[in-house]
């Protein structure tokens, strides 16, 4: 959100690894500004063994980057 | 009997598009009524207008750190034309993003004010539809308290189209909305008064938070008026004049622009037809059960029109719970236990730090 208006073409990729069968959450990936700061409060939830579902019914933080966790379809 | 939609859904705002999408995924046929721009408060005059100009007001405090890391003196000014046509430009191209998700998932647009018949049967403009399931999502709107000359003062929807950068402007309330106001407006470089009628902002999060909050806008440079009250305001040659009242003594503060940063919202359910539905309110909002099911059989609601908790990803959630439950055969109602507040409030101290919340609580 933040390039928009600078018009600059900055691209954040997230992304879930999931297990198919069990729907746990194996992996959480992000590159882009603040990976660091977002990705230790995902660290928790692995370490917890969350599953996508639970992902799924967590309520986003809006508007942030950090929603897009919890959104993925 | 057959109806034109399975689902028509008045208000296409943050809860009505997403159930929109949801339900159309389920291969329902769904209508969509919108008498105003795409994407409601929040895409319009609420959370995405409102965080671009938090993200303008931040540079000049990033431009005074930069000399601690060896960068020369910055100067810079904000041209606020440039900046708020840029802000508002963007909506648009958000608008048009709307437009086309609805498009791309067969949901039929119509742009006009809607209100019921009959609890299957609406008036959209000059047409009539009828549905099987209607879902009611059309949000809030601020109101102006019964003050001498508050005809004087704007509302949030308006700060986003103000013409000039107001000089000194006061904000009314001590909410998340008005402390993030106070905020942008003070790091755009506008004088801030912000007037509350308790002792601390942020009422219902953690008293240590709002502590810490409080004295860093303080320190900051924001003036805050506690436990105060308007009483009137009065536009003469120098701006606009108000009278605060604290405790026995009363105040008077000049500005050019007094901000009322909804401190009253209500669900606009006027002009809805209501009466002709058995759907039945609760405090002047929409009341409905965990299934977002309201009193009439056929008829749901979500987001601001219900007032729970009035932010954006909670209408989403309701709606999609909604979709799921009725559409999609995947019975869930949505959970309020558990969600996450936060603020886009910037306080700073003298001593330099930074700091944003993000809170949980439960309910
Ligand atoms: C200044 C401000 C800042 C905010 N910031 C945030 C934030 O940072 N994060 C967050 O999560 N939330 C934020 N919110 C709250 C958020 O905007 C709302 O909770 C959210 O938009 C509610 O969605 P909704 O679908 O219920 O209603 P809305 O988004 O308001 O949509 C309702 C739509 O229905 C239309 N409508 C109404 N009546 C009719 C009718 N009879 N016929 C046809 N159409 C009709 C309206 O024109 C509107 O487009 C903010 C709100 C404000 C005011």
């Amino acid at each position: 959100m933040y390039y928009t208006l600078p018009d600059k073409e900055e691209k954040t990729t997230m992304k879930l690894v999931v297990d198919e069968k069990t729907n746990k959450i194996l992996g959480a990936h992000m590159v882009g500004e603040h990976a660091a700061e977002i990705i230790q409060g995902v660290a928790i939830a692995l370490k917890m063994g969350a599953t996508k579902a639970d992902f799924d019914a967590t309520v986003g933080i809006h508007p942030t980057s950090a929603e897009e966790f919890v959104t993925m379809r | 009997m057959s109806y034109d939609f399975d689902l028509f859904i008045i208000g296409a705002g943050s809860g009505g598009i997403a159930t929109a999408k949801r339900a159309a995924e389920y291969d329902a046929k769904v209508g969509i009524a919108e008498s105003d721009r795409l994407g409601g408060t929040c895409v319009n005059r609420g959370c995405v207008p409102k965080k671009l100009m938090v993200y303008a007001s931040r540079f000049p405090e990033l431009f005074e750190d930069a000399q601690g890391y060896g960068w020369s003196e910055v100067k810079s000014t904000l041209d606020w034309k440039t900046m708020i046509t840029a802000v508002n430009k963007d909506v648009d191209r958000l608008n048009g993003i709307y437009q086309r998700g609805l498009e791309k998932f067969n949901v039929e647009i119509l742009r006009a004010h809607a209100s019921f018949i009959d609890p299957h049967t609406i008036a959209v403009g000059d047409t009539k539809v009828t549905a099987d399931k209607i879902l009611i999502a059309v949000g809030g709107k601020p109101v102006k308290p019964h003050i001498l000359g508050i005809e004087h003062a704007i509302v949030s929807d308006d700060v986003f189209h103000l013409a000039e950068q107001p000089k000194h402007i006061v904000i009314l309330g001590g909410g998340y909305i008005g402390c993030e106001f106070a905020c942008i407006f003070h790091g755009l470089g506008t004088e801030v008064t912000q007037v509350i009628r308790g002792e601390t902002i942020l009422r219902g999060f953690d008293d240590d938070l709002r502590n810490e909050i409080q004295q860093g806008m303080i320190q900051q440079g924001i003036r805050l008026l506690n436990n105060a009250q308007l009483i009137a305001i009065e536009k003469n040659s120098d701006g606009v004049c108000l009278s605060v009242g604290q405790g026995d003594t009363a105040d008077t503060v000049i500005a050019d622009a007094v901000n009322l940063a909804a401190i009253g919202r209500k669900p606009n359910i006027q002009n809805l037809g209501l009466e002709n539905t058995g759907v039945r309110l609760h405090d002047g909002a929409i009341a409905v059960d965990r299934y977002s099911r309201t009193h009439a059989d056929n008829i749901y609601a979500v987001g601001d029109c219900t007032n729970k908790i009035n932010l954006t990803p909670v209408a989403i959630n309701e709606g999609r719970a909604f979709a799921d439950t009725v559409f999609g055969g995947k019975p869930r109602d949505h959970e309020l236990r558990n969600y996450s507040l936060r603020c886009f409030h910037h306080p700073r101290s003298r001593h330099g730090w930074t700091h944003r919340s993000r809170s949980q609580r439960a309910v």
